[in-house]
Order: C-alpha cells, then structure tokens, then sequence
C-alpha cells in the first residue's frame, strides 16, 4: 500500500508541474501586452517602470524560473497586473472561503439527500414513486446550472420573497446558491446510489442476511447501504476539489464574491498572472483530490492496488 | 393411452401435414440486417421514439425557423422592444426589438454545431489514439495512457477558460478548447474495448492472413466498438452544448454578433425579473436538445448492445 500511495503521489506531482509550466507558458505565449491593458495614458517612463517591476521585459524563460521560484519556495501564486499591489493569495485568502463554504454545504446537501433518494429508489424498485423520481432525475441532469439559478431566484426570491435576489454577507444568502448548486448532484448521486444499490440487493450476501432473519432496519443500514455507498463515496472527492472552479456561474448568477467570480473576472480583465494563479490553484486541488481517490480506491478495492502496482 | 403402448412404427403410421409445396430451402422471412434490427428494438422503446421526434422538431425550427418567421436575427427596431410574445413575433422581441424566435433559431444552429463538430473532433482523435495504445500495448500504450492521465488531472472548465483567453474567442478556439480534454474518455473507452477484441480469434485470423495492424484496427476493431462508440456519441453531443452554454453564459464562449442558446441566455438574463420569457425560450431549447439526446442514447443502448439488457 506504501509503494502504491507514493506512486500515486509522483504521478500527482508531475502532473501539477506539467500543468503549472503548460499554463505558465500558454498565458504567456498570448499575443498582446498586458500592461497595454492597464495604462493607456501612462506617458512612455511610466510604463517602462511597471514593465520592469512585472519582470515583462524579460526572456520568458527567466520570468518562467522566476515564478517558479516564487511559486515553490514562498507560495507565492503571483501578483495582479490590472490591479496595483492585489496578489493571488490575497484573492484566494478572501473567496477561497466563500467558495469553499457554498460548495461543502452544498456537497453535504447532495450527498445525504442523493444517497437517501437512492436508496429509497431501490427498495421502492418500479414503484410509482421510484418512476416519478426517475424522471425528474433525468429531467435535473438535463438542466443547465444557470437555469436553476434563475427558476430559483424568479420564485423564491422574486415572486415569493423568501431569500434576497443576490448579494452576500448574511446566512440568508447562502439559500439559494447552494440550492441551486445542490440540485444537478442530488440528481446525480441518487442516480448512481439506485444503480448501484439495485446491484447490490441481487447479491448472495444479501439473501444469506435475509435467510438468517436480519430485521429489514440492519438489512438496510449495515447490509446495503455500507456497500451500495462504495462509488459515491470515491465520487465526493472529486466534487470537493471542483468546489472551487465549479461554481462560476452560480458566483457570477448571485454576485457572490467566490474564487469562480474572480477568475472570470480576471479573463474578462485579462491580467495575466490573475489568471495563471488561480489556474494553478484550482488544479492543485483538483488533483489533491484525485489523489484522494485513487488512494480511496486503492482501500476499497484491493484489485486496483495490485494491478496498478504491476505496472 | 393405446398409441403410447405401441412400440413399432410403420411408415404409413405417418401422414404429411400441410407442407405440400412448400420449398424447406426457401427463406420466407426478408433477412434483417445488423441496423434494421437495431432500428426494430430502438423503435419499441416509446420514450426515446419521443426523444427522436422532439430532437427532429427542434432540428427543423433551427433550420428553417428563420426563413419561416422572415425576419432577421440582427435587426434592431426600438419600437418593438420587450414584446410578449403574440402572433407576429412568436417567441416575442428583446431589449433591442429583436425578434426573439429568429435569434433563438440562429443561436440553435451555432450551438448544435459546435455540439456536433466538437464531439467529431474528439471521437476522431480519441478512437484513433485509443485504438493504438489498445492494440499496440506496451511502451505506446504506457506512454498514451500517462499523457491521458495528466490531461485528465486538470480540471477542465479551469482549462477552457485558459485556453479561451490565449486563443481568443473564436468558434475555432472554442472547439479546440472543449476537445482538447474531451478526447480522452473516449481514448479510454476504445482501448478498453480494443484490448478485449484483439484477443479474440477473428483478429487472429486477420493477423494469420498479413493484414497490417493499421487495417484491423481500421476495419476489424473500430467496427467492433461502433455500438459503443455510436451511444458515446449520442451522450457527449448534449454534454459540448452544455459546457458551450456555460461557456458562452459566462461571456467567455460564443461572442456578438454571433449568439448561441447559451449567449442568448447570459443576454436575457438580466430581463428576468421583467420579461421571464425571454430567458424562458433559448432554456427551453437548451433543456429539450439536451432532454431528447438523452432519451435517443437510452434507447440505442438498449438497442445497439442486447447484453446489456436484462
């Protein structure tokens, strides 16, 4: 198991640096000057002072060693070129938070109302119930976020009054952007824990507790939901870590001030270091994520470690 | 019980019944081929039969929709702004006096494009690539695989965005950007499957006669894979015109004049609280395109792979 985790973990590292240099170089392959963007009327003595501060004048391999440096040694995500003295991690500091509290409730929501729905599906198979479900299940993944958004907030904040149309700060505006984040992945889990929960129901093991006169209450709990819940539990990970490049639009929808909103609004104003930044950060998380899971799967499965480690 | 009872059979014992006439050899039955019978199970499910009406329909509303309503999407008339909808202009008018059918007919025919050519380019590339590394094996194989695996480990919307800043926003960029992740899941799929397939005997065969790997993997393994392929196909089409809705509702996708479902939603949006029905029509068709692609690959699972079904 040692081997294989510090396997997985090689993999996740080259993976980032690879993602780090590609990004690096891509952004800043882009034709155009970013100061141009900036400082229109600058008179020409100006402009050369902030080119040197930003390090433009410089070969790209230099600039590229330079944030590495930064990168690796001080942490230092790299600074904005559009706003004066704004770096990536002060960005992050604030709207890493506020992304991150929308998306963890959210995933709770999702996970323990999908999982239930599941469940419930399976053990009312074909019934009338686990039809109606089914539909709007399918009709939910079909939905596209932004339409959620403005279902919610033309009902229950326009017409009903229930919840502000938008902004942030106080608990009430949690409401809505989580409901509407929480909606396309209940659909989603509660689709995968009826599939998986059905699977489950037809094994031997099942009959055999059944046989020996388990009560329908521990037939569920420790019988079929603690092995039906195997791929929800390897599929949160990989939702945590896209809590926060996930919910642009839902940022943008409720002008909540996430990392989502920032990164659209630093392509929109495009600043360069902004934008590699904060790339490099939602693809760190990512794939802190995927490691988890591998390392998940490596627990659940002992296949998977085996096979893995032959290669 | 007497017939039972008797041990010996005489010929005559025997009589012929109603096949006088009748030629054994003859086949009376016209034989199905392979797609007739897919198109025979596809048709007896009711609710994709439904998911194929309604994706024709909306087909034919993008395609002659504007010819039918004769208006431009372009044309701006102050006086015929923010219209319900009524018999002149069906689906209403914009903030502009634009009619709204129209524009939602031209942004339908940019997005089920880019949905089509966007799912052409990576099933190319992914059945190519993933048919390689799965019938080769070995070093090409190990070498596919971790480049697949890197590209899989950067979350894509973050790609997109990058790749739509450097590129700028055109419909090329746009394309390149959502393929260029999008390729290997199917990659991953073909190989799969080629894996399974070279070890059986027809491949053998093919080998034994001097067939290059480049043909059976041309027209012995992919033709094995095309039900899989075809049910793939019909998933990611609704999946590239919802990441190019997102896209374009973010402002970074499909750029004016140009409109697309989800530029015209991004615009509409902010009538909401006036004039919900203009947002209401480029969601509904978002919804229904994707909705009817949805039912359609249900229905050819079932059809295209018979062990599937239980």
């Amino acid at each position: 198991m040692g081997k294989y985790i510090l396997k997985r973990f090689i993999y996740a590292v080259i993976a980032l640096a690879i993602i780090a240099s590609v990004s690096f170089f891509l952004i800043c392959m882009k034709p155009g000057d970013p100061i141009v963007a900036k400082v229109q009327q600058l008179p020409d003595s100006s402009r050369q002072v902030l080119i040197a501060k930003y390090g433009l004048d410089q070969p790209m391999t230099t600039r590229f060693v330079e944030y590495m440096k930064g990168l690796i040694f001080e942490g230092n995500l790299g600074d904005s070129i559009v706003y004066e003295g704004r770096t990536v991690n002060m960005l992050l500091k604030t709207s890493a938070v506020v992304s991150a509290k929308i998306g963890l409730i959210a995933i709770a929501i999702q996970v323990v109302i999908g999982v239930l729905l599941g469940i419930i599906q399976a053990l009312n198979r074909e019934k009338l119930g686990d039809q109606i479900i089914r539909v709007l299940v399918v009709l939910a993944i079909c939905i596209p976020t932004f339409v959620f958004c403005a279902l919610l907030q033309y009902f229950v904040a326009f017409k009903w009054k229930l919840a502000p149309i938008m902004g942030w700060g106080q608990p009430i505006h949690y409401v809505l952007p989580v409901a509407a984040y929480s909606i396309p992945g209940i659909a989603t889990y509660s689709k995968y824990m009826r599939t998986s929960t059905v699977g489950v129901m037809g094994e031997d093991y099942i009959q055999t507790a059944i046989a020996k006169g388990c009560s329908q209450r521990r037939l569920v709990f420790r019988h079929i939901l603690r092995n039906a819940i195997l791929p929800i539990v390897t599929m949160v990970p990989v939702a945590v870590g896209n809590v926060f490049g996930g919910s642009m639009v839902i940022e943008r929808f409720f002008s909540i001030p996430g990392m989502g909103q920032h990164y659209v609004k630093a392509v929109s104003d495009s600043d360069p270091y902004l934008i590699l930044g904060m790339a490099i950060f939602f693809a760190l998380m990512y794939i802190i994520s995927l490691f988890f899971v591998d390392i998940l799967y490596g627990l659940v499965d002992p296949r998977i470690r085996i096979t893995k480690n032959a290669r | 019980m007497e017939a039972n009872s008797k041990l010996i059979f005489e010929s005559d014992d025997f009589e012929v019944v109603g096949t006088k006439g009748l030629d054994a050899e003859k086949i009376s039955k016209p034989s199905i081929t392979f797609w007739s019978d897919v198109w025979r199970r596809f048709r007896a499910n009711k609710l994709s039969v439904v998911g194929l009406i309604i994706l024709v329909l909306v087909v034919l509303m993008v395609c002659f929709g504007p010819m039918i309503s004769g208006k431009d999407y372009q044309f701006i008339d102050y006086n015929m702004k923010n219209i319900k909808p009524n018999g002149t202009y069906w689906f209403g008018t914009d903030e502009m006096g634009r009619d709204i059918f129209t524009r939602v007919c031209y942004g339908g025919r940019i997005s089920i494009i880019i949905g089509i050519a966007c799912t052409v380019v990576s099933f190319i590339i992914g059945s190519a690539l993933g048919g390689i590394a799965g019938y080769l094996g070995g070093v090409v194989d190990d070498f596919l695989m971790r480049v697949i695996e890197i590209i899989g480990s950067i979350p894509y919307l973050v790609l997109i965005v990058i790749l739509s800043f450097v590129l700028g926003r055109s419909m090329f960029a746009l394309v390149f950007a959502m393929t260029i992740t999008a390729w290997t899941g199917t990659a991953r799929m073909v190989r799969g499957q080629v894996m399974q397939l070279k070890q059986q005997d027809f491949v053998a065969a093919a080998t034994a006669l001097g067939a290059s790997p480049a043909r059976i993997i041309v027209k012995h393994l992919l033709p094995n894979t095309l039900g899989i392929i075809i049910v793939n196909l019909t998933l990611s089409i609704p999946s590239f015109i919802f990441s190019e809705s997102f896209l374009s509702y973010i402002g970074l996708g499909v750029q004016p004049p140009e409109t697309s479902w989800g530029a015209l939603a991004s615009l509409y949006q902010t009538r909401l609280m006036f004039d919900p029905y203009q947002l209401f029509f480029p969601c509904l068709m978002i919804v229904l395109t994707v909705l009817s692609f949805h039912l359609i690959g249900d229905g050819l699972t079932d059809a295209l792979d018979p062990k599937l079904r239980k």
